[in-house]
């Protein structure tokens, strides 16, 4: 790929896919295609709860990552997409407060001064409502795929990455770890 | 230091391969328009002498808008320099029939 065009996307990101990144030790393939990440501050806590706080200050230094705090006005807007989500058919968290990490990040990815192309997402309700909301969306395997189409990863290097993922306890099926491995060795031929 | 494990609590609640492909594809697309993009701007990077020229060639009125000098310059140059005569008659018919 031209390398103008590289590093070229700026994104807002949840928990999830920062997480799996961190997890298989894969962050430069998120530096490689995105020229910015923006995350709420209120995800900065659960970074570090989830033992990642020196990960993401990393990824802050160097610049890639970016944390943006929310107005009041956009707190309580994301309080009504979280309720939004709950009301999903696919929201397995009946209360609303679970997915509200989620809902702050898809009203940072609305905030049109930061020129957000897409948000990255991987729980299915949340997703649902950021499409509703016309965000383009991507996760951390969309990612990997797209490495897998560069010949930067095959087959069985995306299957120990998502392996290690799951090993540290991100919710990555058999059955999902397959489908995608195979559309990797597709995208390789 | 092993990252514990994230919120995701469920099969249920995550993203399907179908998504995750419908996510590489869409990225994908992004890429390629930006590839494309980028492609323009550097064809379109002219040297300043160029670019004074072709300002000149809109503000006298000769040309309507850039596009139209450079569209104009390139069927030019392929006429006078292309080796298949078919090719540049048939450019030529269509340079006249957009302009005339």
């Amino acid at each position: 790929m031209n390398r103008n065009v590289l590093k070229s996307i700026i994104v807002v990101s949840n928990t999830g896919p920062l997480l799996s990144a961190f997890q298989c030790n894969r962050t430069d393939l998120l530096a490689r295609y995105f020229a910015r990440i923006y995350i709420p501050a209120s995800e900065v806590e659960e970074f570090e709860h989830h033992d990642a706080g020196d990960r993401l200050e990393e990824l802050i230094k160097d610049g890639l990552v970016v944390v943006e705090h929310l107005s009041s006005a956009e707190v309580a807007a994301a309080k009504d997409i979280a309720r939004r989500i709950v009301a999903c058919p696919s929201s397995t968290a009946p209360d609303y407060h679970h997915h509200l990490p989620e809902a702050e990040a898809i009203v940072l990815a609305q905030r049109e001064v930061l020129e957000v192309s897409r948000i990255l997402l991987e729980e299915r309700a949340a997703r649902q409502v950021a499409q509703q909301l016309g965000l383009l969306l991507t996760g951390f395997i969309g990612v990997l795929l797209l490495a897998c189409d560069e010949q930067l990863l095959t087959p069985a290097a995306m299957r120990i990455l998502l392996e290690t993922c799951r090993q540290c306890g991100t919710y990555y099926s058999d059955k999902l770890i397959d489908q995608v491995c195979q559309q990797c060795g597709e995208l390789g031929k | 230091m092993k990252i514990s494990a994230n919120s995701h609590d469920s099969e249920e609640s995550l993203l399907t391969a179908e998504d995750a492909w419908q996510d590489y594809q869409s990225l994908k697309l992004a890429l390629t328009a930006e590839e494309a993009e980028s492609t323009i701007q550097q064809c379109l990077e002219l040297p300043p002498g160029v670019s004074a020229l072709v300002r000149e060639l809109v503000a006298t009125g000769i040309c309507e808008d850039e596009r139209e000098v450079i569209t104009r310059a390139v069927e030019a140059f392929f006429v006078a320099v292309s080796r298949r005569p078919a090719r540049r008659r048939q450019v030529v018919r269509d340079a006249k029939a957009k302009y005339e």
